[in-house]
């Protein structure tokens, strides 16, 4: 357990790896829709990282590019054709970043570096830890801008807020706005670094 | 020659499992996207009349606007207008008078960004283009005090504007004749 925890600091992909900043950055304006974003890029990444992983002894090496972006990109149309129907407020927020979920970095990265490699079962275990520190990354990013930009939390499908006291009347607009999370996604990533950070033994420094 | 034969079968196969697993999903959910698609344009006229009752709808009445229903009391008509936005087209649904004013509106299907255009879904965003006829704003100068309610999302403001003026237009036009 604490292995997986440290790996979903360790090997955060928005805030240690870097990746998948675009639909992060973009659809990170309140947390219902990072929470939406979050599950959708989680079962797009838990389908094709079992997939990939299952077929990875049959799929050539010279195709493997192409076979790994049919399997995603089914995966993906899967996911935006059950959100349209059955969660259509959430579709409808997040518009166009469902799609392009197939181009995220994330997926096409572990299923390249990750389940082409590994058993179906260690597979599903990356996804889990990938998907849950995608996450946590996406939702502390959106919390802060949220609460800073619009002084509210957005919570369910319902569209419900809490106002946040002080924030709600003059919110810092800059949050709202690409610069703002380019902002938060810097210091949410040092702190992330701070405590992914291997801290020498506190009984080293006497023995020197 | 073989080898190639092999990974085209293999792609191949890949891809036929990968269309009958969709064409499956869609076989459940189309008819769901379909009804909740009419649902949503139903509730949206009713929302725009108000009280009154939207008559039979007309399909491809004029470039732009691919439907128009008669609205009855009081005459008036509620288009379907394509609008160019950010991301692509935007459909607008928007209840006239008779003299060309906007009595209501509502941006439908739409790829506006998240946190900026897609603003113009909320409840209120329209207000700035009610009871406007002739002087129905065109730019953020024209809005004043609600400038700000555009803010970051200049080219979903202009596109919309732009289509609700054409609708203006053809509504005066149409109770001209």
């Amino acid at each position: 357990m604490k292995k997986i925890i440290g790996s979903i600091i360790k090997d955060n992909p928005i805030l240690m790896m870097g990746l998948g900043l675009c639909p992060s950055l973009a659809v990170s304006t309140t947390v219902n829709n990072a929470l939406g974003m979050s599950a959708a890029t989680f079962m797009v990444l838990l389908g094709s990282n079992i997939v990939i992983s299952a077929l990875r002894k049959q799929i050539p090496d010279d195709i493997h590019i192409p076979a790994y972006i049919v399997i995603i990109a089914t995966f993906v149309t899967l996911v935006d054709m059950l959100m349209q129907a059955y969660l259509p407020q959430l579709s409808k927020s997040l518009g166009i970043f469902i799609p392009l979920i197939v181009v995220n970095c994330i997926i096409l990265g572990r299923a390249e570096s990750f389940a082409s490699k590994n058993s179906v079962s260690r597979s599903i275990m990356d996804a889990l830890v990938m998907g849950l520190g995608f996450a946590i990354g996406l939702t502390a990013i959106a919390l802060v801008r949220e609460v800073l930009g619009a002084g509210r939390i957005t919570l369910g499908g319902s569209g419900s807020t809490i106002k946040i006291p002080g924030l709600s009347s003059a919110p810092a607009l800059v949050f709202v706005f690409p610069p703002g999370a380019l902002i938060v996604l810097g210091f949410l990533q040092a702190l992330f670094r701070r405590l992914g950070e291997d801290r020498p033994e506190k009984n080293s420094e006497v023995k020197k | 020659m073989n080898n190639l034969a092999n990974m085209s079968i293999r792609l191949g196969l890949i891809g036929t499992a990968a269309a009958l697993l969709l064409a499956l999903v869609n076989y459940f959910t189309e008819p769901v996207i379909e009804e909740l698609s009419r649902e949503r344009v139903q509730s949206a006229l009713k929302l725009l009349v108000g009280g009154g009752t939207p008559g039979a709808k007309e399909a491809d009445p004029a470039l732009d606007v691919s439907s128009r229903w008669p609205i009855s009391p009081g005459g008036g008509w509620i288009l379907e207008i394509t609008a160019k936005g950010y991301g692509g087209n935007m459909t607008l649904l928007a209840a006239y008078h008779p003299d060309g004013r906007i009595m209501s509106a509502k941006l439908l299907d739409n790829n506006e960004t998240v946190g900026f255009g897609k603003k113009a879904e909320a409840p209120g965003y329209m207000d700035i283009f009610v009871d406007k006829g002739a002087d129905i704003p065109q730019s953020k100068d024209d809005l004043g005090g609600d400038a700000d309610t555009v803010s970051g999302a200049t080219i979903t403001f202009n596109g919309i504007s732009k289509a609700l003026r054409l609708g203006s237009n053809l509504v005066k036009e149409w109770e001209a004749q």
